[in-house]
């Protein structure tokens, strides 16, 4: 497993205090919107920090919001 | 409402009595102009001008016009969906009584209101979706009182009832347009439950009257400031815990040149949250206050404030300023006597008469008659007031009923949230419990992991900003805060935790 994932999986566990599966959809899950809140900053930190150039605004406005999702977008931009 | 006291404001009658939701449908409904653009989950899934959302309701209109008839209580149980706000409209212009309830409730809820109301028929999202709907041409305007019934949220208990008449409601829609300002040009945002009293005036009767374009998310969105760039947003209304969530987003986000002010109410407001985004967003935040028995806003911060006084009515008192009375409502500070206040700074509850008082509790005479008395509704709040550029506002430090009463002395809970809030502690509240030694002692309600501070140090903090009588004496740690739907704190849900120190004698 490589560190962005790493660090997007335990990032997204501390927040939560929840374990969320690889593909499962943010929104459906217990999660609260203050925590969905702190997991958008945390995509935004991670973006930066690797320099990847996302849309984050795209990505979250998506029905579905996976861990997967995230990788994805952090991975290849957009 | 014609000549009672309790109705009158500056002596006089509304100039709205008799009038009802035909006053506002018969103009809106001929209009092109955009009404609603529905948001969910941070994407645009409905435009309507104001024209095509009267055909919707005519449509709806055709559809259940033999399931109901004039003055009944129709509940209608459809959360925030876009569904809601045709069937408000329906309802109105068919003569129904509508009693908004939130979906979520429990069965057992559903059937006390049913059993209360005598309520036939509800409209639920099996009953009807947008898409099912065929236009047609609005020609309906039936007036009838009362045009909705409110059950109080219940944060203290049992619900109750308020039925609110339409002059009444157009009173106080003239007076938020009055009082912060308000124009056919703005544009609003709401993302609060519109089956609430401050959404349903606000989201879905205020656009309607000022022929205004309402944006209006489900829930809050994730994209807040994206939709308030690209819709052009001028007045916000939200929450404290939504004015949380966006201050809690730290990504780099600029306010539309749009957007005026944010308008706060439903929960006393945090000055550490005022001033949060003050200083990242350079918004200001407009505090208003107001019960289902007043109908909306009764007292409102208005937006010609000078700098120097919006720095003063937030930031120089215990709590920040709640507003100043808006048009129509006599607002005033009563003591334990009865007698008004009239000095500055002196603490009594809260007491409301004018054209948005209500005439009193849905088939609960003992509950009317312990609220309206004296020729004033008596709201159960705490204040103050201090003049301020020749105006009265108030502060409301705390709920009669929220007060705890140790050794003879009353502590507001509010205000030890206020210090709570202002070390940090964003998830804490103060509980009051049963004590043996004290008759009723302060806790403090504290959830698992939201802070990096121990209960020692919390509890040393604490006795060094409050009076020894107010400091919480022991923190229970949980899982989270229970709350209404607009982020009301639910204190009596915690009390149970606290049992454990009934018989324990603590040292001030």
């Amino acid at each position: 497993m490589n560190e962005l994932k790493d660090k997007l999986i335990l990032g997204v566990k501390e927040i939560s205090r929840m374990e969320v599966r690889w593909d499962e959809n943010l929104f459906g899950t217990a999660i609260d919107s203050m925590s969905l809140v702190k997991i958008v900053n945390l995509v935004d930190d991670l973006a930066r920090e690797y320099k990847r150039s996302v849309d984050l605004d795209s990505l979250i406005s998506e029905d579905t919001l996976s861990l997967q999702d995230i990788y994805q977008v952090l991975e290849n931009g957009k | 409402m014609g000549s009672n006291p309790l109705h009158l404001y500056s002596g006089e009658a509304s100039p709205y009595l008799g009038m009802g939701f035909s006053t506002i449908s018969r103009k809106a409904s001929v209009s092109d102009l955009p009404y609603l653009s529905y948001y969910e989950r941070g994407k645009k899934t409905k435009t309507l001008s104001f024209r095509e959302y009267f055909s919707l309701v005519a449509g709806l209109n055709s559809l259940i016009r033999d399931k109901v008839k004039t003055g009944d209580k129709v509940i209608v149980a459809l959360g925030n969906r876009i569904e809601a706000f045709i069937a408000y409209g329906s309802l109105l212009s068919l003569g129904c009584t509508i009693v908004p309830v939130d979906p979520k409730e429990g069965s057992s809820y559903f059937e006390e209101i049913i059993r209360c109301t005598g309520s036939v028929f509800t409209l639920d999202h099996g009953v009807f979706q947008v898409s099912d709907l065929i236009p047609e041409t609005f020609a309906d305007f039936l007036d009838h009182d009362p045009a909705s019934l409110f059950f109080t949220s219940g944060t203290t208990g049992n619900s109750k009832g308020v039925t609110q008449n339409f002059s009444s409601l157009l009173a106080n829609l003239e007076a938020t347009k009055r009082i912060a300002g308000l124009t056919t040009g703005d544009t609003f945002f709401s993302c609060l439950p519109v089956f609430h009293v401050n959404a349903f005036n606000f989201s879905f009767l205020l656009p309607l009257y000022l022929e205004t374009k309402i944006v209006f998310s489900s829930e809050y969105p994730l994209t807040f400031w994206k939709i308030l760039n690209d819709e052009k947003v001028s007045v916000a209304s939200l929450t404290p815990p939504v004015i949380r969530l966006i201050n809690a987003d730290s990504r780099n986000h600029a306010a539309p040149e749009s957007l005026r002010f944010f308008i706060s109410a439903s929960s006393p407001i945090y000055k550490e949250d005022l001033q949060k985004m003050k200083d990242r967003f350079g918004v200001r935040i407009l505090q208003a206050y107001g019960l289902s028995e007043t109908v909306n806003f009764t007292l409102f911060n208005p937006s010609d404030l000078s700098d120097e006084t919006y720095e003063k009515i937030h930031y120089e008192a215990v709590v920040p300023s709640a507003g100043i009375p808006t048009w129509g409502n006599d607002v005033q500070v009563m003591d334990e006597n009865g007698k008004l206040i009239t000095e500055e700074n002196r603490e009594g509850e809260i007491v409301i008469r004018g054209w948005s008082v209500q005439t009193g509790y849905f088939a609960n005479p003992e509950a009317t008659r312990e609220a309206f008395h004296n020729e004033y509704f008596h709201s159960g709040d705490i204040a103050f007031y201090r003049m301020h550029e020749g105006r009265k506002f108030f502060y409301i430090t705390g709920r009669k009923k929220e007060v705890v009463k140790r050794k003879g002395k009353l502590i507001y809970l509010s205000e030890i949230d206020g210090v709570i809030k202002s070390m940090g502690l964003m998830e804490a509240c103060a509980v009051g419990f049963s004590n043996s030694y004290s008759d009723e002692e302060v806790g403090l309600f504290l959830v698992k992991d939201s802070t990096t501070m121990n209960s020692e140090e919390i509890l040393m903090k604490l006795r060094n900003t409050l009076h020894p009588a107010k400091c919480p004496k022991v923190i229970v740690v949980g899982e989270s805060i229970p709350k209404t739907s607009v982020g009301k704190i639910k204190r009596n849900g915690l009390k149970d935790l606290f049992l454990p120190y009934q018989e324990t004698k603590f040292h001030e």
